[in-house]
């Protein structure tokens, strides 16, 4: 108990800080609300929106194109990634494609996918699962690309068979390098869903008092 | 079952309390099949430049029969190992274990590489345990299987640490103990002790010795030692050039069980001197062969 407070008294430290900063920036400054809101203005929005029951639905909204589009994003960018590793032609035949899309900004796209797949939950979830879609790819192929010859040759040595090789040496060797590509794909395809929800009013400021339908 | 003894404070000499016998050399071995044959073998790594390895080596080991390659870096000593094992693959030349051509590893060869090898995020138990997973056996068994080979390398009491918890020694122990996981008739070890203070290598090779004798595997070991070589081993080939080639075979005939107190015999210093010869190296007859490594 005591240590998890010891632990935790840094994180809360910081985060005062934060919002006595912000809140100095707003007296300081003297900015009116509709350009730098006060932190207790955002505050009490907030609990008012939640208490009126406007957010809640919009939450789950969100909630599910994220979790969807993550799902989506992340099941083809292993499976592709894994063969960008794994195969020369793959390889040679695909990665002029992805760096071009990966050079094409997704976000951009969110217009053109609300007038393709309509405002629906379809777009944002494409959205979403193309935006996760490349760190994952790009950290599964370099992760499966470094896992150790030598311990691949200790698999061949005992004789696994290539479902083995896969599950017991090249997913755990490459599962840091996964991770990192999830957590920078995680927090995307959160931003993903805002945007394409953004798109769907052809702007580009969503406003909480106007909420539009999920 | 006899243990490494990790805090053993004596040298290896008197951990060998197994009777010794009069007879010299191990009894004849019946002359069925070698259990390891290999006739005119050479490879070369393919790139750009190519890179040979091995020129036309051929040599034979007898089921049972513990025979120590040694030679200069680079020689092709893992190269061989490696064919033998069937991880690389023999283009010009044969390679046959147990009676049969190598094409892929073979199940009744255990291997141990040069360097440890463990899978970083399993545990040392589930290392050794490894070979037997991939071999569909049940989980008790091998857990079972896996903590009786740890015991019997010495290193009972690491089974839960990682691979990187654990001191060089006390990883290359665990490979060993994987290596024996499947109970393997052929054992090809590279340099297993490579890592090991002079002390613990030594009592390893006493170790290593009654393993053979109580599991009777057939054992071809590379090592830069020639007093490990003369310790262990039957027979001596020299790997020398490159590529490599067998360029001189000693026997060792010396009585089993072996002890370290060995290393004195005129014998040794004979046979130290020739591989010693043969390796390239000046005879130097001012010093005692068993100190040469
Ligand atoms: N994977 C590889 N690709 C290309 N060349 C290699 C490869 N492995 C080894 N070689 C080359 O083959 C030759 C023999 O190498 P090998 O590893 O068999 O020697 P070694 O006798 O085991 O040496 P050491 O005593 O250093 O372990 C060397 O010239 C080496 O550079
Ligand atoms: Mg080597």
């Amino acid at each position: 108990m005591r240590r998890a407070l010891r632990d935790f008294l840094p994180v809360l430290a910081v985060a005062a800080a934060f919002l006595v900063a912000w809140k100095l920036l707003v007296v300081i400054g003297g900015y009116p609300a509709f350009v730098l809101p006060a932190p207790e203005v955002v505050a009490t929005r907030l609990v008012g929106a939640w208490r009126d029951g406007v957010m809640q639905p919009h939450v789950l909204t969100t909630l599910s194109e994220v979790l969807l589009g993550f799902a989506i994003g992340s099941s083809l960018a292993l499976v592709t990634g894994y063969t960008l590793a794994r195969s020369r032609l793959a390889e040679r035949l695909l990665s002029p494609y992805l760096v071009a899309a990966q050079a094409t900004p997704i976000l951009a796209l969110a217009p053109l996918m609300a007038l393709w797949f309509g405002t629906g939950l379809v777009s944002k979830v494409i959205i979403c699962a193309l935006i996760v879609f490349f760190p994952i790819a790009v950290a599964t192929m370099v992760g499966v690309r470094s896992v150790d010859r030598q311990l691949l040759e200790v698999g061949r040595a005992f004789r696994a068979t290539p479902l083995q090789v896969l599950t017991r040496l090249e997913i755990p060797g490459a599962l840091p390098s996964i991770f990192g590509g999830i957590r920078v794909g995680a927090t995307l395809a959160v931003v993903g869903a805002i945007i394409g929800s953004s798109s769907r009013r052809w702007s580009p400021s969503p406003r909480l008092e106007s909420p539009s339908t999920g | 079952m006899r243990s490494f003894g990790t805090n053993a404070t004596h040298t290896g000499g008197s951990a060998i309390k197994a009777p010794r016998t009069a007879v010299l050399a191990r009894p004849a071995r019946d002359r069925r099949a070698p259990a390891i044959e290999v006739r005119h073998l050479a490879f070369t790594y393919p790139g750009d430049p190519p890179r040979p390895a091995l020129d036309d080596v051929s040599l034979e080991v007898a089921s049972g029969e513990l025979v120590a390659v040694i030679g200069a870096n680079g020689t092709g000593k893992s190269t061989l190992l490696k064919l033998v094992g069937g991880l690389l693959e023999a283009r010009s030349g044969e390679v046959a274990v147990l009676g049969r051509a190598v094409r892929e590893p073979d199940a009744r060869v255990g291997f141990v590489f040069q360097e440890p090898r463990l899978l970083p995020w399993r545990t040392t138990l589930e290392n050794v345990a490894f070979p037997l997973e991939l071999a569909g056996r049940p989980r008790p068994e091998r857990d079972g299987r896996a903590r009786d080979l740890l015991a019997l390398v010495g290193a009972a009491d690491v089974g839960g640490l990682r691979p990187h918890q654990l001191s060089g020694g006390t990883r290359q122990r665990a490979a060993i103990a994987r290596a024996l996981a499947l109970d393997p008739g052929i054992l090809l070890l590279d340099e297993p002790f490579s890592a090991l203070d002079a002390l613990t290598r030594e009592r390893f090779n006493v170790v290593l010795q009654s393993i053979w004798r109580s599991t009777q595997t057939t054992i071809l070991l590379v090592t830069h030692s020639i007093p490990e070589a003369i310790f262990l081993a039957d027979r001596v080939l020299v790997l020398a050039g490159r590529p490599g080639r067998v360029v001189t075979e000693v026997p060792i005939r010396l009585p089993r069980p072996r002890t370290l107190a060995d290393q004195d015999a005129t014998m040794v210093s004979e046979a130290a001197s020739r591989i010693r010869a043969a390796l390239g190296a000046p005879p130097d007859p001012a010093r005692p062969a068993g100190e040469v490594m």
